[in-house]
């Protein structure tokens, strides 16, 4: 069994398992309301959105999060600003305003006083992950818990049923905005792991894969816990036996998750697949 | 019988100065069933978001002496959302624990004897997506039950539903008739108005409101309907229903 434990016996190899385990537990639940309310295409864009920003840090020699923060709200400020013309859509905003951020981040990277650890930005790398940085996940991980705990119900009617909520006593209206907020603060910290292309994998692979195999939402959120975790391991796994990069071997392993559930749940339809409406049953034949 | 509801003077809208609904003034007691008639945008919507407190700009008189609660159509809740029947129920008794609280044996209980008053016990672990179109209806009734309501204003219930699952909804209504309700019922269905107690006649503003007999004449279906409401062949009337938008 020493093939199990000997990627992590090294102080590298522990604290990048520690950091993506506790990006697991964030990452994970995070996902499975991502895809319920829809919301992936947000997730992909405000990974992109923070480019300019965490390559502006690594140019003057500021901490990568701090950047990635400032890019961030430059998009949302971008977002907002254009989006408030009606003809142009929320959409459309989105996609202009985060191409042209990419753009912009894209053309400060050529540079060349750009450090080496540009590469490190776009792809991430769990192996390089310090003490201090595993202490700001852990940190992140209990905030974002309690505040989907705080956010269930809300969530739940929102993407459910929200023009009912208001007549069941619970307001929904702040409750998407907060989660895009969460879904920012795990971007931010991830980035470092997963890198800002690579991030959106471990948020929108397991908590789709999780979504296509229970028939609970509560159960979908502790397995893409769990399906997020083992793609944390198993890129980690294969970054020490392959020799391969180890956040892109981690977003491969989160993205093959839909496609592993989709299989499985072709496999056993009845107990897994979704089944067909009913007929109301007539009366004489209860 | 005990008054439930009362209007007086009651208009408003979404926007300041700009009414969606004026003119209403009705009383409902309890046990009583009141279809509220009315054209796509004529104010049903806006009537029922009145009552629950959520119309942004209203003025006059609303007096509610029990809780009330929507039951909106079937088709607006997600069907792919990974939730039991039981689980749609419990939702009604949401806002009574605190959010750090799972949902106690009371408001289980609560959410099972819902499901049970609407004939569907033996479904509460089926998923919501996977019911028929009367039972999902019927689950969102419990929905609002588990909330205690006794006021239900439910948004064309009876939209969609092939007559076995609508016979066994108004046995539903019936039975929560029978124990004390006031339903408010937003249909464009004039014959099925007729079985009401009452009808509410809407069409920006309230065109008329009381038993059906004397709300129901071709006067007042024409001030309510205006170019949507044609004459068949028998004499009847019926409603063409243009597109649905809220």
């Amino acid at each position: 069994m020493d093939f199990l434990t000997d990627p992590f016996t090294g102080e590298i190899g522990r604290n990048a398992l520690a950091e993506v385990l506790l990006l697991a537990l964030v990452c994970g639940p995070l996902g499975v309301w991502v895809v319920l309310l829809r919301h992936s295409y947000a997730a992909e864009s405000i990974a992109h959105a923070a480019l300019p920003g965490l390559v502006l840090a690594a140019l003057i020699g500021a901490p990568l999060l701090l950047g990635a923060a400032a890019g961030i709200v430059v998009a949302a400020l971008a977002i907002t600003l254009a989006a408030r013309e009606a003809r142009v859509g929320s959409d459309t905003a989105v996609a202009v305003a985060v191409t042209t951020l990419f753009g912009a981040g894209v053309i400060l990277a050529l540079r060349p006083e750009v450090p080496a650890r540009l590469s490190e930005i776009l792809f991430g790398d769990p192996l390089s992950v310090t003490g201090t940085e595993i202490a700001v996940t852990g940190a992140l991980a209990l905030a974002t818990l309690g505040a989907l705990t705080r956010l269930h119900r809300p969530l739940v009617l929102a993407s459910f049923d929200p023009g009912a909520a208001g007549g069941l006593g619970v307001r929904t209206g702040w409750a998407e905005t907060a989660l895009l907020v969460l879904l920012a603060g795990a971007t931010l910290v991830a980035v470092q792991a997963l890198g800002n292309l690579l991030v959106v994998a471990l948020i929108v692979g397991p908590g789709a894969a999780a979504l296509l195999i229970t028939r609970r939402l509560n159960l979908s959120l502790v397995v893409a816990a769990a399906f997020a975790a083992l793609a944390g391991m198993g890129g980690l796994y294969a970054s020490f036996y392959l020799d391969l990069a180890a956040g892109a071997s981690i977003a491969l392993a989160a993205v093959a998750m839909p496609a592993l559930a989709g299989a499985l749940r072709l496999l056993r339809p009845r107990r897994l697949g979704p089944r067909p409406r009913r007929t109301e049953p007539h009366p004489s034949h209860p | 019988m005990s008054q439930l509801i009362r209007m007086a003077e009651l208009r408003g809208g979404y926007t300041p100065g700009a009414d969606a609904i004026s003119g209403i003034d009705a009383e409902i007691g309890a046990s009583q069933t009141v279809a509220v008639l009315g054209p796509n945008g004529g104010g049903k919507t806006t009537l029922f978001r009145a009552l629950l407190g959520e119309l942004p700009h209203r003025s006059g008189t609303v007096e509610l002496h029990a809780r009330v609660a929507y039951v909106p159509q079937t088709e607006r809740a997600r069907l792919d959302f990974p939730v039991s029947a039981f689980d749609v129920a419990a939702m009604g008794t949401y806002a009574d624990a605190p959010w750090y609280q799972r949902l106690g044996p009371k408001s289980r209980r609560r959410a099972g004897a819902a499901l049970d008053a609407v004939g569907l016990s033996d479904e509460a672990d089926s998923l919501f997506g996977e019911l028929s179109g009367g039972q999902r209806q019927r689950v969102l009734i419990a929905r609002a039950l588990a909330r205690d309501a006794r006021i239900l204003l439910l948004d064309e219930p009876f939209s969609g539903l092939d007559h076995v699952s609508a016979a066994r909804l108004e046995e539903v209504l019936a039975a929560l008739r029978a124990d004390g309700c006031a339903l408010l019922v937003a249909t464009h269905d004039i014959q099925d108005a007729r079985s009401f107690d009452r009808v509410l006649c809407l069409n920006k503003r309230q065109i008329a409101y009381g038993a059906p007999a004397e709300v129901l004449d071709a006067v007042t279906l024409e001030r309510t309907y205006g170019s949507e409401l044609i004459t068949l062949p028998d004499g009847g009337r019926a409603v063409v229903i243009g597109h649905h938008t809220h």
